[in-house]
């Protein structure tokens, strides 16, 4: 075969683009759809770290989610049905606000990206490049010690 | 497709804490009862703060350390006990705080005296935090006097709007200044809550005013 190192470094740069598309997209944990609310205090300024507890749709006693508000009295949840589901936000001193969320069936179809199986899409780039570039280092110095 | 909240929001109503004794002017060796309150209307409190709030609450009294109070929950408000054992003007002080706060959300101060005479307006200021003070003394204070109110925060005289509301009576509202202060015009005997927002928080102030309409 003229050039044997060819086929090591054609499979090897196919798997490092075909690895690279795979890990293309694959970041963190951000959640599509997620539902929020925002706590205020009839004086206008933010419930702010204040405890929240998250109902689902006609389940009054146990909490589905607890939590507490971010600086801007945010909070955000992943429901796991449609309906209308209940926040309460507790700042312990007496300010209680009950807010109602309605979910709807496609706000429960949580998409999750960054599936964990991916981080091995790194591995096989690295390899595969390595693999590649072995093969084209190969192949030049054939074809330079062949011409000289 | 991109699911929609609808929010229907139902925002949190205002109101104020305070800290309030069974005895505003006890003898020396007594045990006061210290209660911790919230709520609309004053004296009767409506709710018990949660303890992951109550950030400090102690007495302080001239030459002696702060002594912590302990409180507990108890139906509407939270309540606990103190020895008061020496003679001179007791300032219980009250700061809530959500636990990953910055700033305290409310800071409540109540006034004993113990020994009218050894009453001294000069120990009801501390000069930190958000703060109500009496410009005078308490204890002699009769129907139809007036009482000189400050508002600072960290030592700082302050411009803000009062709220008084008496134990006995119609709630007053005042304007005090950094260089004038808010003047309440004694009505009645018994005990007043005192209230000012700023920038988001809050504080009180209890005093009562010693003697009964029957004499």
């Amino acid at each position: 075969m003229r050039y044997p190192l060819l086929p090591v470094a054609i499979i090897g740069l196919v798997m490092g683009w075909a690895g690279s598309c795979l890990g293309h997209g694959a970041h963190g944990t951000r959640i599509e759809g997620a539902a929020g609310i925002e706590a205020s205090y009839h004086g206008g300024g933010p419930m702010a770290f204040c405890d929240v507890r998250v109902y689902r749709p006609g389940d009054a006693e146990g909490a589905f989610h607890t939590g507490t508000t971010g600086p801007l009295g945010r909070f955000a949840f992943v429901p796991d049905t449609s309906g209308t589901w209940r926040v309460v936000v507790d700042d312990g001193m007496g300010h209680v606000a009950e807010i109602e969320v309605a979910v709807d069936a496609a706000m429960t179809e949580t998409t999750l990206r960054g599936d964990p199986s991916n981080r091995m899409d790194g591995v096989i780039v690295g390899v595969s490049v390595i693999f590649g570039l072995f093969g084209l280092t190969a192949l030049v110095r054939r074809r330079v010690k062949k011409a000289g | 497709m991109v699911g929609l909240a609808l929010l229907a929001g139902a925002p949190a109503g205002a109101h104020d804490s305070w800290i309030d004794v069974s005895d505003g002017y006890p003898e020396p060796g007594d045990t006061l009862l210290v209660y911790v309150c919230s709520g609309h209307y004053f004296p009767k409190s409506e709710t018990a703060v949660k303890d992951n709030v109550v950030h400090r609450l102690e007495s302080r009294v001239s030459g002696y350390e702060p002594v912590p109070i302990r409180t507990v929950s108890k139906n509407t408000r939270r309540t606990g006990a103190l020895v008061v054992k020496t003679d001179g003007v007791y300032v219980l002080e009250l700061t809530l705080k959500r636990p990953k706060a910055k700033t305290p959300a409310f800071e409540a101060r109540t006034l004993v005296v113990v020994n009218r005479e050894a009453d001294d307006p000069g120990e009801y200021s501390r000069g930190e935090g958000l703060e109500l003070f009496p410009g005078s003394a308490v204890s002699g204070l009769k129907v139809g006097d007036d009482l000189p109110l400050w508002l600072a925060l960290d030592g700082e005289r302050m411009a803000g709007s009062l709220t008084v509301t008496p134990e006995n009576g119609k709630a007053a509202y005042l304007k005090a200044a950094p260089t004038e202060p808010a003047v309440l015009r004694i009505r009645s005997f018994g005990k007043y809550l005192v209230t000012a927002r700023v920038k988001g928080r809050g504080c009180s102030l209890v005093f009562e005013v010693f003697g009964s309409e029957a004499p």
